[in-house]
């Protein structure tokens, strides 16, 4: 996937010419499409172009007249009245017009406040209708250049020429011409085009270019101006609406027909030589793509070819063969230059023009093998090394922990087996989505080397434990195949350094505004308690030994015989059971602290007269 | 094997004839404590140990007052007399009671 | 001190007018008691005399603090305290991270003497009470002592503790600290101890658990207790001195110890749960295993049961060994703690807490302070030992291990020193002893040895009659000493004796009374100054920073912050924490920038630092701060690098020769920022001989809010964010980024037209050079 971009990226590299030629040539193919399809449509507008455009290129026009016939127009517009008439005559159905449609433009013409356009657009209505010379010449001048000095547009002057070329006035046409011309706007200072665009800028090239070859004059536009122009029509080749077809083909059309032509120097087909195919096909033509007239194949020379890295000129005056049966195609030859790979600059000269075209000689890159080792960060013991050989995948899953690093070495050769260095030599380490891509660097002997150094490599993998892949990327803008080559998985291990404390910290304020999450305390949950009816069952079969004790002491002959009854045995175990109520208390509500209180004097009062008891007790016996 | 399950009914008989009564009372007494703790182990087994505190104090109580037990009869045994000079038995028992006082008022904070 | 010297010419007499009368000797006992405990509370009185009554040093302010908490709010609002001043900002709960016994006793004292109309301060009371203790660490020494041989030796004994400087070291008036009392609580488990073995009586076991049970209260110590008393068991079983009085009070006195430990909250579960309790349990066991083997024998006792038994026993052994170690590694059992280990291995903490290694207590113990701490008691505790040894009995095993397993422990670790004192005491005491009846004894002809030996049996309890014959030939064989040998003899060890109270006094006066909270120096001409920088700076944090203020300094002044300036610390001499302790350890060892963001992410407000380059006072940060970069890099070691520290050359200093990391971190700047004190040049610093290499450094982050009068205690304010001098930059360069998005797309109507359309942007937009106007048409 990124070999796909890196190579288109490198391909509009080499294809990029810089020169004072034109680079492309208008698809007179296209075109014609566009108008052909622009004749389906029943609007008068794209009627009228469709069939000017395809009159212009020569090609057959169907029959169309049914679809005049029924053409849907605003009579009262003088614009659509002159798109109808004129299609009609165009097309040769002026027939299938109705008489109406000369009401209009008549009416135009005897309006008080008619503006040029509407003028234009009456005269050539009623031309087409074959009732042009109504007009007075003289006088009709007179008054358009009155309108002209109400309106100086550009447009207005464009729609004059045109009628004067129907008035017969070329010559004012000649002397105001090249004064128009200048006021043509230049964008970028490369192309020049008239205030209103495309139409304005057709309408006014074809009627100065027309009428200049009507007087016999030489054409006013400067050679400048002319590739300005043509790179004005060239950058609108993209029009799509049959009105812009048929304008960009009138524009094209007067500059490609004013000689000399504006010459158009491409590349044709590939712009690479491999050692497979050591040539390169340039097109030489006019704007629309036809031969450059008058021009011979001897004068199509390679002037000087120089590499781009070292400025090395390589080749001189290398001339280009015509190929058979398609003049307009120059075949260059570089199999003196294919050995080397690079980039290259060609001038090329083609009657006396000059363009630079960049070019590529792709060589061939390989890898052969690589070395993967694994060894302490700090080197205290030598590296563990595994090689893999292209394209091969690594045997084994190699592991490495945060206290290791990864080191990867390989050579690019070139077809020649000789080390080679590239522009491009990555290694990737993904997992799923997440990817780093570490840069390979070259050392002395051109041998390249990556260590990746795992505890490091966590803040960049988020420090997720697992599998990695590993793959090397080789790639070259002179490279005629990169190289992308999955080595395999290795399995990382980041230790603790994932949840290391620092992170805890927030990494600055910066953009985060407005209070944090509040942090609820939560309390240890307390484990589940056993069910009430299994702790009484406990409770009562941890009771079940007394029972059994008072059995057994029953059994034994357990008596109260020897209970003394005095005061002392009394108070004895009067006392005694207070202190043991007092620690039920206790369990159920006292603290320590009050239950000490409490004890102290029940405490004495147990010992003395536990004391005496057992005293008589003793005396008893020994008696 | 065979010795050791000879031995037995023998030194069965060898207790009962020669044990005084008080020293059965104690051993009943002793073995009463040694059931009540072994049915508290079982429950820790089966059910969980949840509230630590209160398993632990009424455990340790029921060890605390086995091995008290034991060593009241150790010291009202006659024939230790030699062992436990200037111990009456009736001392013994005294300070058998004094230590059940400290030992349960421990065990009632602990139990909570 | 005079009183001792009393005291031993007394004592001396003691023996030879003992035959007398049994009272007579026992108001000398007395006499001799209370003139020790006298003795031993005089000299530990330098303290108050020198300086005043004040608390001392680090764990002794926290200690105060929580006492007079507890006798404000009551002990069960103690127990549940949660402190939220310290460790900001996670808190502490104090009540269950405490051994409360300290905190107890005093509040028990003030009670009482409250109840008695005597109004006394709270203060005075945690000032007083470890002297008044070592008078009964005095009491229970010559207990242990006269249990273990004589009472004779018990007095001695009881004179040496009281004025020995290992033991006054730690209990000198203001070191309100818990060995204070633990000694005392240690001894008297130990009297006890013996004296329930003696017995087999449950009365004294129980005492002994009762004992304990305060000891575990006071002192985490209490582990050497519980790890020694089952040695003597075990040992004994070993030696074949199993009885009936042993199992008696060891199993006794194990359950009920056990139950009673779990009451403080701090212990909890610990002794049923940690490996260092395990080995007490396992000799449970083990006693109760063969206790039942020896009553089956006693049932019928013939023929192979003698092998069973032994055969048994041994089993039993291996057994509860093995059950502990399994359970150990199951999980129930937690293995050995960090600063357990460091027992064992002394360089394990270096290697891996570098926090217990940076306690200079924690550094294992020289002969020097062998001999400083107990002079000659050092020399002669063997002679007493090897007695012990030649005339074993049960007592005397016990006190035989104790003597080693001390010796051991002091000297892994200075601290410990503490626990050895007391035993070499009694040893000495049993020495001195001795010596004296053996020089003594031709004195008086008339009474022979036999009758000293008998009069000597009143106070042993039985068990002691076998022993007599063996004793009085033995006696009576070393009797045959010229008069003169005797003489001379004698007198050389007066003037030891003398030497050695000389010695105390002077070291317990000069070494150790010290509040170290007030340091005093002397003038050239002998004058002597008092340097309160410390509370000086502690009283400024009070009075003039906000209530609720944070101060960020080292783990060692977090206490004296919390208890004197009464502001919420970051970490203190509590060390619970490591991870915490390490972050300001990286605060400091970073540069200023680096620690600001530390700072803020802490909430610091202020910053405080000690610094004793002007008085050449040595424990100041500066020299503490290796540490401090240690421990940090033991928790952040991306960030930070011991290395980094040093010269190339591998030395630690601060002239112009340090390491850039060194010049450039917080804590020098804070220590030496516009410092020009010192002596000549300004700026000298006196404790490291050097001229500090970075000088003249403006502060960006923080600004000086207090330095004290000798420079000891510098306090630094951290500014807030908007405090910085930052460029500033005019307003109307000042951008706010508001979204991410680059462009939008804005839906507009199809009636919108051009001229209301708002003017939009356009990429790439070509520039556009209008062409000439067309020439006016004439």
């Amino acid at each position: 996937m990124h070999i796909n971009t890196l190579s288109i990226l490198v391909l509009c590299l080499v294809g990029c010419i810089s020169a004072n030629t034109l680079q492309g040539t208008i698809d007179v193919k296209r075109l014609q499409t566009i108008l052909q399809e622009g004749l389906k449509n029943k609007d008068v507008t794209s009627l009228y172009y469709s069939i000017k455009g395809l009159k212009d290129l020569k090609a057959p026009i169907p029959d169309v007249c049914q679809d005049i016939k029924n053409a849907k127009y605003d009579a009262k517009n003088v614009e659509q009245s002159f798109y109808l008439a004129n299609a009609a005559a165009l097309s040769g159905c002026q027939n299938s017009l109705t008489p109406e449609i000369m009401r209009t433009p008549v009416q135009v013409l005897d309006k008080k406040d008619v503006t040029i356009p509407e003028l234009y657009y009456a005269v050539y209505t009623l031309k087409a209708l074959g009732k042009g010379s109504i007009y007075d010449k003289e006088d009709g001048l007179k008054n358009l250049i009155q309108l002209l000095k109400k309106d100086d547009s550009p447009a207005n002057y464009g729609y004059v020429f045109a009628l004067c070329e129907h008035m017969g006035c070329g010559a004012w046409t000649v002397s105001h011409a090249e004064g128009v011309l200048l006021a043509a706007d230049e964008s970028d200072a490369r192309a020049l085009h008239f205030d209103g665009g495309l139409p304005v800028t057709s309408m006014l090239l074809s009627t100065i270019t027309r009428s200049y070859k009507q007087q016999k004059k030489p054409s006013p536009l400067s050679e400048e101006q002319r590739y300005k122009f043509a790179e004005y029509v060239l950058s609108r080749r993209s029009v799509t609406s049959p009105k812009g077809a048929a304008l960009l083909l009138d524009a094209a059309t007067a500059l490609a027909d004013d000689q000399p032509t504006p010459i158009s120097i491409a590349i044709k087909g590939k712009k690479y030589v491999t050692s497979e195919s050591d040539s390169i096909e340039f097109s030489i033509t006019d704007l629309l793509g036809r031969p450059v007239p008058g021009l011979k194949p001897d004068d199509v020379v390679a002037q000087s070819g120089t590499r781009l890295a070292d400025d090395v000129v390589v080749l001189s005056k290398q001339p280009l063969a015509q190929k058979p049966n398609e003049p307009t195609t120059f075949v260059l030859n570089l199999s003196k230059i294919k050995a080397q790979y690079g980039l290259y600059k060609i001038a090329l000269s083609a009657g006396g023009k000059t363009a630079n075209v960049n070019i590529a000689v792709l060589g061939e890159i390989q890898v052969s093998s690589i070395e993967v080792g694994i060894g302490d960060v700090d080197g205290t013991t030598s590296p563990k090394v595994t090689t893999v050989t292209y394209p091969n995948k690594l045997a084994e899953k190699l592991q490495a922990d945060h206290l290791q690093k990864v080191t990867l070495k390989f050579t690019v050769r070139d077809k020649w087996n000789k080390p080679a260095t590239v522009q491009q030599a990555f290694v990737r380490v993904a997992n799923g989505n997440d990817e780093t891509i570490f840069v390979a660097e070259p050392d002395n002997s051109k041998a390249y080397k990556v260590d990746l150094n795992v505890g490091s490599l966590s803040k960049h993998v988020r420090a997720a434990n697992g599998a990695y892949s590993l793959s090397v990327l080789v790639g070259d803008s002179a490279a005629a195949a990169p190289i992308a080559w999955q080595l395999g998985d290795i399995h990382f291990n980041f230790g603790r350094d994932g949840n290391a404390l620092g992170e805890v910290l927030p990494k600055s304020g910066a953009g985060h505004r407005g209070p944090l999450p509040e942090i609820a305390h939560v309390f240890r949950q307390p484990e589940p308690r056993p069910s009430r009816v299994v702790s009484d069952v406990f409770a009562a079969a941890a009771a079940a030994p007394l029972l059994l004790l008072i059995v057994l002491w029953l059994k034994l002959g357990l008596n109260f015989s020897n209970f003394p009854f005095t005061l002392s045995s009394l108070l004895f175990h009067l006392s005694l059971g207070a202190s043991l109520l007092l620690y039920y208390v206790l369990w159920v509500q006292l603290s320590m602290f009050d239950t000490l209180r409490y004890l102290l004097p029940l405490a004495g009062l147990t010992f003395l007269s536990g004391h005496r008891l057992l005293r008589r007790l003793v005396s008893n016996k020994q008696r | 094997m065979t010795s050791l399950v000879s031995v037995i009914p023998k030194l069965y008989q060898e207790y009962t004839t020669k044990t005084p009564k008080k020293l059965k009372i104690i051993d009943a007494y002793l073995l009463y404590v040694f059931l009540t703790a072994v049915i508290q182990f079982v429950y820790c087994c089966l059910v969980g140990t949840f509230p630590f505190n209160s398993f632990l104090s009424g455990f340790i109580s029921t060890v605390s007052s086995f091995v008290l037990g034991v060593c009241l009869r150790l010291q009202v045994n006659p024939e230790n007399k030699q062992e436990f000079q200037g111990l009456s038995a009736e001392r013994g028992f005294a300070d058998f009671i004094f230590a059940h006082l400290v030992l349960h008022i421990v065990v009632v904070n602990f139990i909570g | 001190m005079p009183a001792t010297a009393v005291a031993k010419p007394e004592n001396g007499r003691n023996k030879g007018i003992f035959h007398n009368t049994a009272g007579f000797s026992t108001l000398i006992t007395v006499t001799v008691l209370s003139l020790a405990w006298l003795a031993g509370f005089a000299s530990r009185l330098f303290a108050v005399i020198r300086f005043e009554s004040i608390i001392h040093e680090f764990d002794p302010w926290f200690n105060y603090r929580s006492t007079a908490y507890m006798v404000q709010h009551g002990f069960y609002n103690f127990l549940n305290w949660f402190d939220e001043r310290a460790w900001y900002p996670l808190g502490r709960i104090v009540g269950g991270t405490v051994y409360p016994g300290l905190m107890i006793t005093s509040g028990t004292i003030h009670w009482i003497l409250h109840a008695l109309n005597i109004p006394i301060h709270i203060r005075d009371i945690c000032v007083f009470l470890a002297p008044v203790f070592s008078g009964l660490t005095a009491i229970a020494t010559y207990l242990l002592t006269s249990e273990i041989w004589s009472r004779g030796a018990g007095l001695f004994a009881a004179c040496f503790i009281a004025i020995v400087p290992g033991y006054s070291s730690r209990s000198v008036a203001g070191s309100y600290d818990n060995e204070g009392i633990a000694i005392f609580a240690l001894q008297f488990t130990y009297y006890l101890w013996l004296k329930s073995v003696k017995s087999g009586s449950i009365f004294w076991s129980i005492c002994t658990a009762l004992s304990y049970f305060y000891m575990v209260s006071a002192w985490g110590g209490y582990v050497f207790i519980i790890n020694l008393i089952p040695l003597h068991v075990f040992v004994l079983l070993v030696m074949g001195r199993f009885s009936q009085r042993l199992f008696v009070s060891y199993t006794v006195f194990y359950i009920i110890g056990l139950l009673l430990s779990m009451q403080i909250p701090f212990v909890g579960f610990q002794p049923i749960r940690t490996s260092e309790h395990m080995a007490a349990s396992g000799v449970f066991a083990l006693l109760m295993a063969v206790g039942a083997l020896k009553y089956l024998h006693s049932l019928n006792p013939k023929g192979q049961w003698k092998q069973l038994l032994i055969v048994g026993g041994f089993l039993a052994a291996v057994a509860v060994f093995l059950v502990v170690v399994l359970l150990t590694y199951m999980g129930v059992i937690a293995p050995w703690s960090g600063r357990f280990y460091s027992l064992w291995d002394t360089a394990y903490a270096k290697i891996h807490i570098p926090i217990i290694a940076s306690v200079s207590e924690h550094q294992p113990t020289t002969w020097s302070s062998f001999f400083f701490d107990l002079h000659v008691l050092v020399c002669t505790f063997p002679v007493g030992l090897w007695y012990c040894i030649k005339n074993i009995n049960d007592e005397r095993v016990f006190v035989a291990l104790y003597a080693l397993s001390a010796v051991y422990f002091a000297g892994v670790m200075v601290r410990l020193m503490l626990t050895l004192t007391p035993v070499v005491c009694v040893l000495a005491g049993i020495a001195f002893s001795i010596l004296l009846d053996l020089v003594l004894r031709e004195d008086e002809m008339c009474p022979p040895p036999v009758e000293s030996e008998e009069s000597k049996s009143l106070y042993d309890k039985a068990g002691k009659l076998k022993k007599r014959p063996h004793e009085t030939p033995n006696g009576a064989s070393e009797a045959g000493l010229g008069m003169n040998v005797r003489s001379g003899t004698l007198i050389a060890f007066m003037i030891l004796l003398m030497l050695f109270s000389v010695h105390c006094t002077w070291a317990t006066s000069n070494a150790y009374s010290s509040p170290s909270i007030v340091l005093a120096s002397y003038g050239n001409d002998g004058s002597r100054r008092i340097l309160d920088d410390f509370r000086e700076a502690y009283g400024w944090l009070s009075q003039n920073t906000a209530e609720d203020a944070r101060i960020m300094s080292w783990w060692d002044y977090g206490y004296q912050i919390a208890g004197m300036g009464n502001r919420t610390t970051l970490v203190d001499n509590n060390t619970w924490n490591n991870s915490h302790i390490a972050l300001v350890g990286k605060a400091m060892a970073s540069n200023e920038s680096a620690a600001y963001s530390i700072m803020t992410a802490l909430d610091v407000d202020y910053v405080l630092v000690i610094f004793g380059g002007a008085i050449g006072y040595s424990g100041d940060d500066i020299n503490k701060f290796i540490w401090m970069v240690r421990i940090a890099e033991g928790e952040h070691p991306k960030d930070i690098h011991e290395a980094d520290y040093f010269t190339e050359r591998g030395e630690y200093r601060v002239d112009s020769e340090a390491s850039k990391t060194m010049l450039n971190c917080l804590m020098y700047k804070l220590s030496y920022y516009r410092y020009d004190s010192g002596g000549s040049p300004p700026g000298y610093d006196r404790t490291r001989g050097a001229l500090p290499g970075n000088r003249g450094f403006k502060l960006t982050y923080l600004e000086e809010a207090y330095t004290t009068e000798h420079w000891l205690v510098r306090i630094y304010r951290v500014k807030k964010p908007d405090e910085f001098n930052r460029p500033r930059l005019p307003v109307a360069k000042r951008t706010i980024s508001t979204t991410n998005s680059v462009s939008k797309k804005l839906a507009i109507g199809p009636g919108t037209t051009t001229s209301k359309r708002r003017k939009g942007l356009l990429k790439n937009k070509p520039t556009v050079v209008k062409g000439k106007k067309v020439a006016r048409l004439e």
